[in-house]
């Protein structure tokens, strides 16, 4: 199997002042503006060389003022991806007006931009992919947990995140959560066997781990509705309810459905509903210990397939990580397990609301299968639900029904169903006249890999684990779009005849931005970067910008947007890196540095 | 029975254009048929007709405007649907990938501007096989699905009916093969096709077309075939049919959810014989698109560079004559004999347009690059002669989007040949094509930069003055000559080659016992043109016997050993060049042919294990096993094998379109001569006519390195074998431009341009389209200062990018449609 080294990330470090901040230097609004020869550049820049009117040399790069931003030129850097970078509005400036540069001299490289709406001290650093880890991760702890779940979080001021609003629902808190948490555990993991158990990173690494784990599995428990019912997230009194889904209030052992549209549309609200089961109070801690009580929580429901497949994802990582060593919390995942799982089974493999009928998106039986949108979902879906049986036999150590009901499945063609991906989506976009990439769920590409990559480790009968690999492989196109390594990674330790780009894997993690504000930079004002206009007219770049210059994502956007705003009200989760970091360094992919 | 499953009813003409008759025969076919079909459509309100190729259109478009105005009608009414966006229905593996980029160009914008839609299935129900990289070639034209037949069930039981093709790239597209026949008329054959569609459904559990009309030579649906099929739409215990296009069945099929197999190869074989039969059409074709895509390269330049006017419409008027004539009963050499009389008229049109354009741009280009000299008051009067008294300036372009540094050729001999900055290179006095004068040219190692130019100066004084010249590693003693790269020893009784070492590797690719490039005659007298049913060609008449062999030339720019061979009354020429750091063993031969039912190959058996070809195919390259069939190929064939390490032998070539391999024997068909357009008649005594018959001219090289084919430069060789620089004496004059510039530099040794033309639309926006040629994925910088542009692009394996530049920088990623249509 490939491994690989990641001996130093880059950390653009970015402030912002007022013309009239003391701490400016005087020097950058007396700096002379002389156009740069650029007649010598044999690389793309992201501006026309006529266009750049002013330059400063740090020594290591020759720092460009243009209309549309800052550009960084190293002819020497060792790595392609970093001869040129950009450094534009949003993210980096606060528009793209740039008036002059000035380097102050400090090491690391420290670039002065006064553009006409201020100034920007930027800071060009050199970390290691750990200490990013690290300082991302505690971005995430002091400004995006919320009772544990991590997801994103709003400001009251644009770019300040110690303004984060108290409160910030999220339709996928479960499913971020998850990620998270398995990065955490694995970092957990690692930490225990580099360092050993007592060591304080491994420590903190145990608390942050077990923090995330336990908050997403308090959502498997929060309904109360004793039948494996799993809520998507849940807010509390003190916290305003959007209208957005079905919320139940709980009060008394019962819950209330609130009239939001969507319950008024599907006629349930005000519908009453069992809640009477009880939370354990070790999840429970994460909302009594602020203060509320049982009866505070509201909750959410209609709940989705992606949801079910990142807390049994997060279940098989708990139990290996730390189940041995943590009985009581292994119960509670095996509880969980068992009775979600029980859950589907006997409700025709849907999670089923309170009103009897399915959830929106929680169906993996044949009758959804068979509908126009669930044809193309089937393949996923397939595998998630074998996935989820797999994952109960392993953490439960029990076969009897769960095995019955897997045989049965693969008898049902679900097996084979896990193959047909590719086909089925590339006829489901041509029926819309679409490319094949514009009908791209992007969350889809983290639920194969949740599922695949466990129903491959834990199947036995060679043949079917041969069926999975060739249906995993089915996603390689829409994997090797994205060069990035939580989706690489299981692919490699599922199929290790298949290879990847190591060397597009180190430019993701070295030049992943240091900071989760949601700030997008200006794709669209660039020169070297083609705007690619798709059969159905999705716009797209022609090629995949580093991780720092395209606009915040998680698992689930397109990376290659070419249009489209962040939003400076908004910060969010650091797993999409921690999660891959802490998952390369667990399996050995990434090699320790120093070794 | 399926219960949603329907037979979908696609009344069709096929028209060949050219095949037993010629272009006029074929022209007023067209016109007959459609008056025909556009009657039927009057006729039956229900009846839908279905046509390809827009160069039929525009025939009846400029005969017949009034019939053309009825279809445009009921093309707006849904019930003409063009399909095919390409100018005709081409052969599908001969064809470059660019060729392909033209022939939905052109027809497409074509449709749009004469019906406002495009076609959105391609259709090449009779040609002869398809490359494996056509589903992308089709999609970047704008077209979701296809239709074809060939290979039949005979041929590749194994090709499934109703699939998704996937190709080299990894895109994928529904294809439709069709079963027994594209044609079928009276009770008799529709009933067998209703029966056979019935089948398919069983087995297949979806839709399937039903394609019925008179065709071949034109005619279409008569009135009996439709009323019989109406009366039969509804049958009892059959699946209904209905009157359709296959872009409504390709739609329904769609929308029915199937779960269709994937297919992953490409498809072959039909007519193994077509690819070298005829060699006069296939080395057109390769010429003319070689010469377009300089010719249009460097017209681009000078429009943006030297004030040269907008050629759009020249290329244009070029291109039709290409795309018409890469029909596939044209370009697979399958016609009759008078027919190529029209191809070489054609093509030369097409040539001479490209020539043309080329010498205007050329000539633009190099006046503005400053070549004078001081001492020189005036520009000289005798500076193109010979006895001019001052270096003379010659300009070397390049239109490739890679460097290049090759030997080229100038006019006049020299003492002193020096590049811009005074550097001595090496060059050598070599006889040129002339008897009078000096009877000499230079032949000089030019070392040019990419899709750019370079000036050097060539000086004769007198001829007392010693030859003043830059040491290479040209060496040649006896029958043995070698470069930096290569060490060739050739054996004195047979004239075979029995020593070719990649010094660089170290290792000997051929050996006393097992020598190559030995010129083997084939006996293929029990197949007709096409070579229906045949797929090898291994019946060994013997190899051809060495006449004479000598050393002609050595010096530091080359060596060149010529060899004579004979066989019964026919000879062989062939002079191998060693050019100074050349990778690639150039062979020009010239071959007087007269045998009857034969063919010529020329064959490179390699020693070592798990073999495996490569070869080229339109916009990529295909791995084969080494199997011995006869295999369509574009400018290379290549063996990639283990002896030692992993190593490749790559045959490439300037005109020819066939290879075979039997075990570790890689062969390129040279030669193919039987009879014009023999589809397995009887052949009555008659003095028929062969098809190779004659003087045959071309060139062939031998590139040499480790590892797979894929990982060797093969690709890059062969282009640059294929399309070579262009040499223009100049005078001195002042100008704006350095003596050596480079306007388009493309990062990625993988990655080259096949276009630099203007937009079709008349904006004036420049279009770059480039490929990737190794299958690997690719991160290409592309900068193009002539445009004042500058961008990144990803690249998939063997993936075709068009890249759209407006007069801001601004580059736009779109289609071979340009960006001009809309295609939803």
């Amino acid at each position: 199997m490939q491994t690989f080294k990641i001996h130093s990330t880059l950390a653009r470090n970015i402030s912002f002042f007022l013309r009239r901040d003391p701490a400016v230097p005087k020097a950058l609004f007396a700096a002379k503006n002389e156009k740069p020869d650029l007649s010598g550049v044999n690389v793309p820049l992201p501006a026309r060389k006529k266009d750049y009117f002013c330059a400063v040399d740090s020594g290591r790069a020759l720092w460009l003022g243009a209309p549309n931003g800052v550009t960084r030129y190293e002819p020497a850097a060792q790595r392609d991806a970093d001869r040129v970078m950009y450094f534009s509005a949003e993210r980096d400036l606060p528009d793209n007006d740039v008036k002059a540069l000035y380097c102050d001299g400090a090491d690391p490289e420290s670039i002065w931009a006064l553009t006409a709406g201020g100034v920007t001290h930027i800071v060009l650093e050199e970390i290691s992919a750990e200490e990013k880890a690290r300082r991302l991760t505690e971005e995430t702890h002091r400004y995006v947990d919320r009772r544990g779940m991590v997801t994103q979080r709003g400001l009251t001021v644009p770019r300040e995140l110690s303004t984060q609003v108290p409160y910030g629902h999220s339709d996928n808190s479960g499913t971020f959560t998850a990620g998270f948490a398995v990065g955490e555990l694995c970092r957990y993991a690692v930490m225990k066997r580099e360092r050993g158990a007592d060591d304080p990173s491994t420590i903190e690494a145990k608390r942050s781990a077990l923090r995330a784990t336990e908050a997403t599995l308090l959502l498997m428990y929060i309904a109360g509705r004793g039948n494996g019912f799993v809520a998507r997230t849940y807010v509390t009194t003190a916290e305003p309810v959007p209208d957005d889904g079905l919320f139940y209030r709980k009060s008394g052992g019962r819950a209330t459905c609130l009239p939001t549209t969507y319950a008024k549309e599907r006629g349930i609200a005000g519908l009453v509903t069992d809640a009477s089961a009880p939370v354990p109070d070790r999840l429970a801690k994460y909302y009594r210990d602020a203060g509320f009580t049982d009866d505070d929580i509201i909750y959410k429901g209609d709940t989705s397939s992606d949801e079910i497949t990142h807390h049994y994802w997060l279940i098989y990582f708990a139990h290996e990580i730390l189940g041995a060593e943590d009985p009581e919390l292994d119960e509670l995942l095996q509880t969980a397990a068992r009775a979600t799982m029980a859950h589907i089974i006997d409700n025709g493999y849907c999670l089923r609301e309170c009103d009897g009928k399915p959830t929106t998106w929680a169906k993996w039986n044949q009758d959804y299968f068979r509908s126009m949108v669930g044809w193309s979902d089937a393949c996923l879906n397939a595998a998630e639900v074998l996935m989820y049986l797999k994952v109960t036999m392993h953490v439960t150590g029990e076969t009897g029904r769960w095995k019955e009901a897997y045989d049965a499945l693969v008898a049902d063609g679900y097996a084979k169903l896990t193959t047909l991906h590719d086909q089925r989506f590339h006829i489901s976009a041509q029926t819309q006249r679409l490319e094949q990439v514009e009908e791209l769920m992007y969350g889809d590409n983290m639920l194969a890999t949740c599922s695949y990559w466990l129903l491959i480790a834990l199947e036995d009968d060679p043949a079917l684990k041969e069926t999975y690999r060739k249906g995993y492989q089915g996603w390689d196109a829409t994997f090797r779009r994205e060069h990035n390594p939580i989706y690489d990674f299981p692919y490699l330790l599922s199929c290790p005849d298949q290879t990847v780009d190591t060397e597009r894997l180190v430019d993701w993690f070295r030049r992943f931005h240091i900071t989760r504000l949601n700030a997008a930079p200006s794709v669209a004002e660039r020169y070297d970067v083609p705007l690619r206009l798709r059969f159905g007219g999705m716009k797209e770049t022609s090629w995949l910008l580093p991780p720092d210059e395209h606009y915040i994502t998680k698992y689930d956007r397109n990376p290659y947007y070419y249009e489209g705003g962040g939003n400076l009200r908004e910060v969010e989760s650091c797993y999409v890196y921690t999660c891959a970091y802490w998952l390369g360094r667990y399996y050995g992919i990434i090699e320790r540095e120093g070794e | 029975m399926s219960a949603n499953a329907k037979i979908h009813l696609i009344g069709s003409a096929h028209l060949d254009p050219i095949w037993l008759w010629r272009w006029q025969e074929g022209c007023g076919e067209v016109l007959q048929t459609f008056r025909s079909a556009l009657d039927r459509l009057k006729e039956y309100p229900d009846f839908v007709f279905t046509c390809s190729s827009a160069a039929y259109y525009k025939w009846v478009e400029e005969i017949a405007p009034d019939m053309f105005g009825e279809i445009v009608a009921r093309v707006k009414e849904g019930r003409w649907v063009p399909v095919n966006g390409w100018w005709v229905q081409p052969d599908c593996n001969m064809p470059s990938g660019e060729s392909f980029a033209r022939q939905a160009l052109y027809s497409q914008l074509y449709y749009y501007e004469k019906f406002g839609r495009i076609c959105s299935t391609g259709y090449n129900v009779d040609s002869f096989g398809h490359n494996g990289n056509l589903p992308q070639l089709i999609f970047k034209g704008g077209m979701n699905a296809y239709v074809m037949m060939r290979p039949g069930e005979h041929e590749h039981p194994g090709i499934p009916w109703t699939f998704l093709w996937k190709g080299i790239d990894g895109t994928k597209m529904p294809t439709f093969r069709i079963k027994e026949s594209y044609t079928a008329s009276g009770q008799k054959a529709l009933d067998d096709r209703m029966a056979e569609a019935e089948q398919r459904i069983a087995e297949d559990g979806h839709g399937v077309m039903l394609f019925y009309g008179v065709g071949n030579h034109g005619g279409g649906p008569t009135r009996w075939d439709i009323e019989y099929m109406q009366q039969n739409l509804t049958r009892e215990g059959c699946h209904r049919m209905k009157f359709d296009s296959p872009d409504g069945y390709f739609h329904s099929l769609c929308c029915g959810m199937p779960d269709l197999p994937i297919w992953e190869d490409d498809l072959q074989h039909h007519a193994s014989g077509c690819y070298s039969a005829t060699s006069l059409v296939k080395q057109l074709n390769r010429r003319a698109e070689n010469a377009l895509y300089a010719a249009e390269a460097f017209s681009t330049a000078a429009a943006k560079t030297a004030g040269m006017g907008d050629k759009t419409a020249t290329f244009q008027e070029a291109w039709h004559e290409v795309n018409f004539n890469q029909f596939h009963d044209i370009l697979c050499g399958c016609s009759i004999m008078e027919a190529y009389d029209d191809v070489r008229d054609a093509m030369g049109h097409a040539l001479n347009l490209a020539a043309k354009t080329q010498n205007e741009a050329l000539l633009r280009m190099a006046r503005r690059v400053d070549t004078w000299v001081e001492g020189v008051s005036e520009p000289y009067a005798a500076v193109r002669n010979n006895d001019c008294p001052f270096p003379r300036p010659i300009l070397v372009f390049n239109p490739l989007s890679f460097p290049v540094k090759v030997p080229v050729r100038s006019l006049y001999p020299s003492r002193t040949v020096k590049d811009e900055k005074g550097n001595d290179v090496p060059f050598q006095n070599v006889r040129s094509s002339r008897s009078n004068d000096s009877h000499l040219d230079t032949l000089f190692l030019a070392d040019l930069p990419a899709y750019g130019y370079r000036t050097y100066w060539m000086e004769l004084r007198d001829w007392e003055h010693p030859v003043q010249t830059a040491k290479t590693g040209v060496k040649a003693a006896g029958l043995t000559m070698e470069n930096e790269y290569l060490s060739v020893t050739f054996d004195e009784k047979t004239g075979f080659i029995t020593g070719l070492t990649d010094k660089t590797a170290g290792f000997d690719y051929a050996s006393p016992a097992k020598p190559v490039a030995v010129p083997t005659v084939i006996h293929d007298d029990k197949t007709d043109t096409w070579a229906h049913n045949v797929f090898t060609f291994h019946d060994v008449l013997g190899t051809m016997a060495l006449a004479s062999i000598e050393l002609v030339e050595s010096g530091p720019a080359r060596a060149v050993i010529r060899t004579k061979h004979t066989f019964g009354q026919s000879s062989l020429t062939q002079d191998f060049i060693l050019g100074a750091e050349q990778k690639t063993l150039r062979v020009k031969c010239k071959a007087l042919w007269q045998e009857p039912f034969t063919l010529l190959k020329m064959s490179f058996p390699v020693a070592g294990d798990n073999a495996v070809n490569y070869y080229e195919i339109p916009g990529g390259m295909i791995r084969r096993p080494c199997d011995g069939d006869e295999e369509p190929a574009g400018k290379f064939g290549a063996i990639s094998f283990d002896n030692g390490a992993r190593r490749t032998l790559a045959v490439v070539n300037d005109s020819k379109y066939s290879y075979d391999c039997p075990g570790n024997d890689l062969r390129l068909t040279g030669i193919r001569n039987v009879i014009f357009a023999d589809h397995y008649s009887h052949r009555p005594a008659a003095n028929f006519n062969f098809c190779d018959e004659g003087l045959q001219r071309f060139e062939y090289g031998v590139y040499v390195a480790d590892g797979e084919a894929g990982a060797t430069d093969v690709a890059k060789e062969a282009i640059q074998f294929n399309v070579r620089p262009a040499v223009v004496s100049e005078s001195f004059h002042k100008g704006m431009e350095p003596q050596c510039k480079s306007l388009i530099f493309v990062s990625a040794d993988n990655v080259v341009m096949t276009a630099c033309k203007f937009c079709e639309d008349g904006s004036g926006d420049t279009l770059l389209r480039v490929y990737e040629t190794s299958g690997r994925e690719t991160r290409a910088h592309i900068v193009c200062d002539m445009l004042d542009a500058a961008f990144t692009a990803d690249f998939g394996p063997f993936e075709v990018k068009t890249f759209r530049i407006n007069a801001e920088g601004r580059v736009t990623e779109t289609n071979f449609l340009e960006g001009i249509v809309n295609q939803q």
